[in-house]
């Protein structure tokens, strides 16, 4: 039983989900001996598909590492400055001329918000599309949900953690804000601003006590927030797309590099970002943890 | 400055997403209906502006995305050939949710409606990206915004199934864009791009030198396989029956019939733009992408004829469908590659007329899909029921329908490579007889006589679909000769 | 052995993925799946990440009037993008994972593809 060892060795817990899943099995509902039949039979053909099926992933597995780690070899030694075909014109410009061109410190702010900013865009539209999964999963049924509270009624409110919140809850916020605002300067931006916000909002949440219907944010309001600001950058990024192009010389001036109010459209869009990531964060807490 | 037609793709793009975007606060299912319908009127027309503007100047144009040239920045790119995919698939989007619009409205809760809607525009942003782009790692974002919005899609109806069905598909294409993601990685540590054209230099450059042979190797393989995991080629297809299975029509239909052409044109992209056929065939990946559509093509007819529920032997059917697809890429010739963007034309037309009729069909049998019960439907919907006959023999290969056209086209591009000539015949031969074997009995089936057939009220969305999808389906049976002059063209500028 | 100590961050992030890779094929609790793709994920970002590095480089903010080496910041801007990217599918696939036992009462998936075979007979 090569398999059941190397299960073992993956998960110690395997024999109380096996116990719990017979329980499951056999207690599900009577029915006449034909169908118990058919059933163990079914158990039985289960049983040594998986076991086909976990040889056969292990063996593609250890083909794959080997595969993997000999192609590695062949690749550029890790940090390489000679004979390292990474080092080209490309980094050079991004090196040299950002910070020039787009007026942000941080080159990779410059990288995500001004060179590939359809692929952050897109980005944005992922963060998005989850949260609206998330809604239509979770929110949305047949009948219009409730959001409840986590715990029952009425009980009491944690102290402690209500008080150190509330003496944290502003320094985080401002550390968020201090990241959102400093992206094109710094590092951060509005992805890990926006996470370190909604972090922030989902202590507020917890420490308000779980035993509230309403939250600090409803789904509704998220949304609602996350596409006026993706529509903003939308319409942003759609008019510099379309001058960039079509070689007029739109964009905002870039000032100093380093400077709070430098770096064009980087510093409204990671704004925008922000609170879209923020907004995801929230929902999903928000969902997971109230919905019914 | 450049002529407008030009920002025409970008704009589609844009326009895309900003629809989905703004549906979410749109909450009438009715208006999001008409939203999405609206986008995808203005899209078909700008493709076809497109098209029209290539096939004009004869060669494609880029668009640099912002002011950044290329390969510092990032653009997209357009030719004939993504003119004629952009045209096509917003048609196809547009049918198939008018087929199944009554469906869609019975289905899906009335408060989910117009999420459903936002994924579905979410789609078509997809679509267009993957046919656009020019760079790898937009591509890859892509793939992402389709893994949500297609598994959204595949949930419209909430049932147990539907989220198993949905979870097996995230983790298949999860691990795909992971996948895809790894080859990526190894590509741009010996390339040090991602764009493209210079990707094709660059390696081209390796290949004459001799270095970096085996990441190169290595990471094409993993990039196909990724895009494999995501078209459901043959190994790699565990997660489309289920899925098609137990969604409502129009998502069966649109996931069956564009979703996974989507990816096999980033396969084509892939093949012919970062590498070359020449490489393919040296390292042995034309050979086995030959050899798992050939499988597939035969697998999934196989698998098609065991089922006893009407969706899933179309599941099992475009699994053989797909294998058709790769056996054109695998033919390792121009010629091949563009039977394969014709048999995606082919089949992205009549499965999705398939799937909307059996939609249509299983109306009058309280929505189940069994054979058994959906005896004698052909008589209560006439209409529906021409449509899944002429989309069964389409698929059988009878001519004049557009499944001849795919099949003649696919058998004249096998005689070009000589070692593999009597190979595709015979295997063209026995899928169209396996065909033949699992689809007449079903037609034969809906038109016998039954007592049990409820009458139902007609349905002007669905007549008009089907006597669209019916045009179509003959323009692509008559005018392949044109057609795949068209595509051979696109693809000698792609 | 010297080329493996120098690659050894491609090294690990190899060995990470397939640990990920098996993690994703062959747990049958949903939740260790969801984490075995994400740790699949974090290995390609450490893949990725890894190749942007030059040697005695600094992280690519400017440092006005200073002539030093910056490490490339486009691997950056990549997994930057990557791992905003695998939070969403995770945030999504839990959201699924939530659904799925509020209606089986279990997250083993081979208890819930039998149960959803029963609810279908």
């Amino acid at each position: 039983m090569a398999d059941f060892s190397l299960r073992k060795w993956l998960d110690g817990e395997q024999r109380l989900l096996d116990g719990e899943r017979s329980a499951v099995l056999d207690t599900a509902r009577p029915k006449p001996p034909q169908a118990v039949r058919r059933r163990q039979r079914h158990r039985g053909y289960l049983r040594r598909w998986r076991r086909f099926y976990a040889v056969l992933a292990v063996v593609t597995c250890l083909m794959l590492i080997v595969a993997l780690a000999v192609t590695v070899l062949y690749l550029p030694r890790y940090g390489a400055v000679e004979d390292n075909p990474t080092l080209n014109g490309v980094v050079e410009y991004y090196l040299r001329r950002s910070a020039e061109e787009t007026g942000a410190a941080n080159f990779v702010a410059a990288v995500v918000f001004a060179y590939r900013a359809m692929d952050t865009f897109g980005e944005a539209v992922v963060i998005f599309a989850a949260t609206a999964a998330v809604i239509y999963l979770l929110y949305i049924t047949d009948r219009p949900v409730q959001l409840r509270p986590a715990r029952a009624p009425k009980s009491p409110r944690n102290q402690i953690l209500w008080q150190t919140v509330r003496l944290l809850f502003p320094y985080i916020a401002m550390y968020a804000l201090y990241m959102i605002c400093n992206g094109h300067t710094s590092p951060g931006g509005g992805f890990a601003g926006g996470a370190i916000l909604g972090g922030g909002l989902i202590l507020w949440d917890v420490a308000l006590g779980e035993d509230r219907r309403e939250t600090i944010l409803s789904p509704e309001r998220a949304v609602r927030a996350m596409v006026v600001c993706l529509g903003l950058y939308a319409v942003l990024k759609g008019v510099s797309f379309f001058a960039g192009a079509n070689g007029m010389d739109w964009h905002l001036p870039t000032g100093a590099p380093g400077h709070i109010l430098s770096g064009g459209l980087i510093l409204p869009l990671n704004i925008c970002v922000g609170v879209i990531t923020a907004g995801c964060v929230i929902t999903a807490y928000v969902l997971f943890t109230r919905a019914e | 400055m450049l002529p407008l037609v030009c920002n025409l793709p970008m704009i589609c793009l844009l326009l895309s997403m900003t629809v989905g975007i703004l549906t979410a606060l749109v909450r009438n299912g009715r208006r999001a209906f008409f939203l999405t319908a609206a986008l995808l009127v203005a899209v078909t027309a700008a493709s076809a502006a497109v098209l029209v503007y290539t096939w004009n100047t004869g060669e494609s144009f880029t668009y640099t995305l912002g002011l950044y040239p290329t390969p510092v920045g990032i653009e997209l790119r357009a030719g004939v050939l993504e003119g004629l995919l952009a045209t096509c698939f917003p048609v196809v989007m547009l049918l198939s949710i008018l087929g199944g619009y009554r469906d869609i409205c019975q289905d899906v809760p009335a408060g989910k409606q117009s999420y459903y809607f936002l994924m579905l525009d979410l789609l078509l942003a997809t679509l267009l990206g993957l046919i656009y782009t020019n760079d790898l790692f937009t591509a890859f974002v892509f793939l992402e915004v389709s893994t949500i919005a297609g598994s959204c899609i595949i949930l419209s109806r909430e049932t147990g199934e539907t989220i198993l069905a949905s979870i097996r598909y995230i983790i298949f294409s999860t691990l795909g864009s992971g996948v895809f993601l790894l080859g990526l990685a190894i590509l741009y540590q010996c390339t040090g791009h991602l764009h493209m054209d210079t990707l094709h230099t660059m390696i081209q450059l390796h290949q004459r030198r001799g270095e970096y042979l085996l990441p190169l190797m290595m990471s094409f393989g993993l990039l196909l396989a990724g895009l494999a995991f995501r078209s459901a080629l043959f190994p790699f297809h565990g997660w489309l029956p289920g899925s098609r299975g137990s969604s409502t029509t129009a998502s069966s239909a649109l996931l069956s019939s564009l979703f996974l052409k989507g990816f096999a044109v980033m396969t084509l992209k892939v093949i012919l733009r970062v590498f070359s056929l020449e490489s393919a065939a040296e390292y042995r990946i034309t050979d086995m992408l030959f050899l798992l559509g050939l499988v597939g093509m035969v697998f999934g007819s196989v698998r098609a004829l065991m089922q006893k529920d009407a969706k899933r032997m179309a599941a099992y059917s475009t699994v053989a469908q797909m294998g058709y697809v790769y056996l054109g890429i695998g033919l390792g010739s121009a010629v091949g590659i563009a039977a394969a963007v014709y048999h995606i034309l082919v089949h992205a037309f009549t499965k999705a007329m398939l799937f909307t009729s059996i939609g249509a069909l299983s109306g009058t049998a309280h929505h189940s899909k069994r054979w058994a019960d959906l005896r004698g439907s052909g008589r209560a919907r006439p209409l529906a029921g021409a449509a899944f006959t002429l989309a069964a023999l389409s698929l059988c290969g009878v001519p004049v329908l557009a499944g001849f056209g795919g099949k003649y086209v696919l058998s004249a591009a096998a005689f070009g490579v000589p070692g593999r000539t009597a190979v595709t015949l015979a295997v063209l031969v026995v899928s169209a007889l396996l065909n033949a074997l699992y689809f007449l009995p079903a037609v034969i089936n809906i038109w016998s006589p039954s007592e049990r057939v409820e009458t139902v009220p007609r349905d002007g969305c669905y007549g008009v679909s089907a006597l669209c999808f019916l045009g179509c389906n003959l323009v692509l049976g008559v005018g392949f000769v044109p057609l795949t002059r068209l595509i051979e063209t696109g693809i000698s500028m792609f | 052995m010297e080329a493996l100590l120098s690659m050894r961050y491609e090294i690990t992030s190899v060995v990470l993925f397939s640990i990920g890779f098996m993690t994703l094929l062959l747990h049958p609790n949903l939740i260790k799946k969801i984490i075995g793709l994400n740790i699949m994920d974090t290995a390609v970002y450490l893949f990725l990440a890894a190749s942007g590095y030059i040697d005695g480089g600094y992280a690519p903010v400017l440092r006005p009037g200073e002539d030093v080496v910056y490490i490339n910041p486009l691997p950056s801007s990549l997994v930057l993008t990557g791992i905003v990217v695998s939070m969403s599918v995770t945030a999504l696939l839990l959201a699924l994972a939530l659904r799925l036992y509020r209606k089986y009462n279990s997250l083993d998936l081979d208890v819930i593809v039998l149960l959803a075979k029963q609810g279908k007979e």
